[in-house]
């Protein structure tokens, strides 16, 4: 990183802290400090919920991705907007309506105490595992590429978090997410820019297109049906409607964001522009991803993009054995540019005999190419069984190293610093509000003052981010940071979506039925997990099933009727 | 006294809840700041939704 760069990222950390405090300043009680005193306009609500789900993670590992897999990643939020108008026709009116604090709270009007208690328990396991997760994963991809202890990463991180979280509370947070939602994608809307323009000469971004589509980088649909396939149209469209029902239905950090809309409408309108913004913009983001892939067909790639690993070969007694490899794939890599040259003048040519042969070649190739790096993959395994052998988290930000002028550098760091602390601040936002008002204020001290609690909000806000730093610097290396994060979040999504459905469209089902049924969801939702290759995004669908099966068995056999819904507050 | 005090929070907070259910004017009968209904909106997003994986696959088609 040049001077300029240090310039741009430092500025604009800065500013996001500041602009933190600015914005939170203010929150003098629980409701001011915790719902933002319900005055969000829905564009803020909007951005901060885009920018609650977008993590850095989304950022760096996205494009590689694509450029490892293709785009079939996008078919993944299908089921999102479906689930935002589910939820903007069911759940907003009725939080907005009892003026729960959580989602949770809502639970015990509708079933009992108990209930309410266990699935904030839940919700606080789970995202609590994940909030470490959040600022862990980029603090070890910033770490690698700046060359910077990972305790430095995740104390920045997690330490600007605390300032403007425990400072303004969730005003600061909704607002600095709007702010941070801006910065990363305008940094990444010039990134793209940088990439097209980087491509060689003669190759726009029509043959851009038609090289990324030619090598399998374009599979944005695929229509087979296969439970053990993560990635196709019926996957994303059921098994991303349960994830994204239960992450924005029943996940605090979800939740807190449009329980902040000054009213039913801009709660509303809030989660509506996510549903439709959410897959352009995820489209784009994997869209970038290829045209790196396209630029490193031109522009030959490292053999592995984690310096750290290479730099480990290096210094180990297979060093020759890597020199061999790198020449290999030196030679590999130009026989694979002049296939591609052969394949671009026959997409020229509009021949498809030709279009063939030059295709059929060019994957040949390929292969080779691909050969080359799983040797090396297997060379570093053999130097250390317990290295880290993906480097698709690398790749995105080893191209934005390598090739983007200075300032830009900087800024795409800001973006991925940025899109770190947006996840993380509404995570521990809603850790924080969870451990005030469903467990400290239900089960500790039910009496205390506002002030009181207040006090308790911000140190409990300040202790969750310091959690998260300390479970970042401790935290052993993960394979695939996307699929850890999602997977973590799935084996207990379908047990707390089931509990909710059950709220709202099962009047008769009472509160004791529905906290035994939830435990015997989790149960199979943990032996699918173990025991069969079920692809996870089908676990919110079975354990939502079992939880709603479970609780009408017990509902009819053990507890019956007259314990049912405490309130009229269900859809009918 | 704190399981009293506890029951008769749970009933006041289902009378406040029930008061606020018998509204017969809703805050979520409003209607949205533009299209005028909620289902034109609702209508809308899930159009959007058709329309890009409608693209998606042509997109795919084309380039492949």
């Amino acid at each position: 990183m040049r001077t300029l760069d240090w310039i741009v990222l430092g500025l604009t950390l800065l500013s996001i802290v500041l602009y933190g405090i600015y914005k939170g300043r203010g929150s003098r009680n629980i409701k001011g400090f915790l719902l933002a005193d319900r005055r969000m306009p829905w564009y803020a609500v909007a951005l901060s919920i885009m920018a609650t789900q977008a993590s850095a993670i989304t950022f760096t590992s996205t494009p590689g991705q694509a450029y490892v897999d293709g785009m079939r990643f996008v078919q993944f939020y299908f089921g999102l907007p479906v689930a935002m108008v589910i939820l903007s026709i069911t759940a907003v009116p009725i939080f907005h309506r009892l003026g729960v604090y959580t989602a949770y709270e809502y639970l015990e009007h509708r079933f009992d105490l108990k209930t309410r208690t266990l699935t904030s328990i839940i919700f606080l396991i789970q995202r609590g595992l994940s909030a470490g997760m959040t600022i862990y994963a980029p603090s070890i991809v910033l770490s690698v590429m700046l060359e910077w202890d990972v305790r430095i990463t995740s104390t920045i991180i997690g330490g600007a978090i605390i300032i403007y979280t425990t400072s303004g509370g969730v005003k600061a947070v909704n607002w600095t997410d709007s702010q941070q939602m801006v910065i990363i994608m305008s940094g990444m809307a010039l990134a793209f820019a940088m990439t097209i323009y980087l491509l060689p000469s003669g190759v726009g971004f029509r043959e851009a297109l038609h090289v990324a589509g030619g090598m399998g980088r374009l599979n944005l649909i695929d229509w087979s049906f296969n439970l053990k396939n993560r990635y196709n149209f019926w996957s994303g469209l059921i098994g991303g409607l349960f994830v994204a029902l239960a992450y924005f239905g029943t996940d605090q950090s979800q939740v807190q964001r449009y329980l902040t809309g000054r009213s039913v409408a801009q709660s509303r309108l809030g989660l509506l522009f996510n549903g439709m913004a959410k897959i352009p913009m995820q489209f784009f983001i994997l869209l970038l991803g290829a045209m790196v892939f396209v630029f490193y067909q031109f522009e030959r790639p490292p053999l592995f993009f984690n310096p750290i690993e290479v730099r480990k070969i290096q210094q180990s007694p297979y060093s020759d054995s890597y020199r061999t490899l790198e020449q290999q794939y030196d030679e590999a890599f130009q026989a694979k540019s002049h296939q591609l040259q052969n394949y671009l003048a026959a997409t020229r040519s509009h021949d498809p005999e030709r279009i063939k042969d030059a295709k059929e070649k060019l994957d040949a190739s390929k292969r080779k190419t691909d050969g080359i790096r799983g040797a090396l993959i297997q060379l570093l395994t053999a130097n250390d069984p317990t290295t880290d052998t993906s480097d698709t988290n690398y790749i995105f930000l080893s191209f934005v190293m390598r090739y983007l002028p200075a300032g830009l550098v900087g800024l795409i760091f800001a973006c991925i610093f940025a899109a770190s602390m947006s996840s993380s601040s509404g995570e521990l936002s809603a850790l924080a509000t969870c451990s005030v008002v469903d467990i400290y204020k239900r089960h500790v001290v039910k009496m205390g003052s506002e002030r009181h609690y207040l006090i308790v909000s911000r140190a409990l806000m300040a202790l969750w981010g310091l959690y998260g730093i300390a479970f970042a610097q401790y935290a052993s290396h993960l394979g695939s940071l996307v699929e850890a994060v999602n997977i973590l979040g799935s084996l207990f999504y379908g047990t707390l979506l089931g509990i909710f459905l059950l709220a709202f469209y099962f009047k008769s089902v009472g509160g004791s039925a529905t906290f035994w049924a939830a435990f015997a969801g989790e149960a199979v939702v943990l032996y699918c997990f173990r025991f069969t290759e079920i692809s996870w995004l089908w676990y919110n669908v079975v354990g939502c099933g079992v939880v709603i099966s479970v609780a009408l068995i017990l509902n009819t056999l053990l507890f019956g009727s007259a314990l049912g819904a405490r309130t009229s507050v269900s859809l009918k | 006294m704190s399981s009293n005090h506890e029951s008769q929070n749970s009933k006041l907070e289902t009378r406040n809840l029930n008061l606020k259910t018998q509204n017969p004017k809703l805050e979520s009968d409003a209607p949205p700041p533009f299209f005028r209904s909620w289902r034109n909106l609702y209508v809308m997003v899930l159009g959007e939704l058709v329309l890009v994986i409608v693209l998606f696959y042509l997109f795919m088609k084309a380039f492949r």
